[in-house]
């Protein structure tokens, strides 16, 4: 079977081509839903956003320059329309979750015993989520989607220095909420004591 | 950069991320929606119903409420609008004060 290249996909969605258009959400429906996940941290508003992705991109396909692959514009649409949602669907519940948070007992507070009883990934989920936006953002394009700095800067459309420096305090972030010490190996933590904190 | 960390994190976000999937139907539901208008005209067939009903007593210049206004047609533009957005107890009351109202007449 002959395999179609994005251009060629790209070129027939701009003609109208509904097939080119599923066979493209079956490409990159991963990408999309993935990273709207990271972002968003629920599933339901990834699906969404994935399906409205998608009818953007069928939307404005004209825009789209055949020449450039398709993934910069679909991390970029992914990323811009999850920043919507969580400003404009999440604010409100914002001051919810803090209270919730603070009845529940903060994650920072949590004892050695506790840190350790909990599931690395959902821990670093959460402490992903707990990132503002800006910073979030960079964090998943960059560990997530494996995007250098200088992809990363045209996708956002801001300064290398600025995703640096979200980077920067991302790691911060994170290296304080997950309470990370010394790494064996550099695959297993040994250490997820307060002490660093 | 600390490698170990990048690694740790990397990982643990691929792996929470990779513990949902996208729905099975999302290109059955993306085909659709692409098929469809872009804006979809929503009708109220009963509430034009009413509003065609209060103006049709009503004089030219003149409101279903007996107001005299300035005698133009596009006066009943917002008129007509407004009844045939949405549907109310109030609307239907003054439905009836209206019919009542035009009867006594």
């Amino acid at each position: 079977m002959e395999i179609v290249t994005d251009q060629e996909l790209v070129k027939n969605l701009q003609a109208g081509s509904l097939e080119a258009l599923g066979e493209l959400y079956d490409r990159y429906r991963q990408l999309v839903f993935r990273t709207a996940l990271a972002i968003t941290s629920d599933p339901e508003a990834a699906s969404d956003l994935l399906q409205d992705v998608f009818l953007r991109l069928f939307r404005f396909a004209d825009r789209i320059d055949v020449q450039r692959p398709i993934q910069p514009w679909l991390y970029r649409m992914t990323a811009n329309l999850a920043y919507t949602w969580l400003k404009r669907d999440r604010r409100w519940l914002r001051p919810l979750e803090n209270l919730a948070e603070w009845l529940a007992g903060s994650t920072r507070n949590l004892t050695h015993e506790v840190v350790e009883s909990l599931d690395d990934w959902d821990h670093l989920q959460r402490a992903v989520a707990s990132l503002p936006v800006s910073q979030r953002m960079v964090v998943v394009l960059y560990y997530l989607d494996d995007l250098s700095l200088q992809e990363i800067s045209e996708i956002l459309e801001i300064p290398i220095g600025t995703v640096k420096s979200r980077l920067h305090y991302g790691r911060l972030s994170l290296k304080k909420d997950l309470s990370l010490g010394v790494l064996i190996d550099g695959d297993k933590l040994a250490d997820l004591s307060l002490e660093t904190t | 950069m600390d490698n170990g960390m990048d690694r740790y994190i990397g990982r643990c976000l691929k792996n929470w991320t990779a513990k949902y999937s996208p729905p099975l139907d999302g290109r059955t539901r993306l085909l659709r929606n692409v098929s469809r208008p872009p804006y979809t005209r929503i009708s109220h067939p009963f509430s034009e119903k009413i509003a065609t009903f209060l103006n049709r007593y009503s004089m030219f210049g003149e409101t279903s409420f007996g107001e005299t206004r300035f005698a133009c047609d596009q006066f009943y533009y917002p008129r007509q609008r407004q009844i045939s957005g949405s549907i109310s107890q109030s609307l239907i009351l003054t439905f009836h004060l209206a019919a009542n109202h035009r009867l006594a007449n």
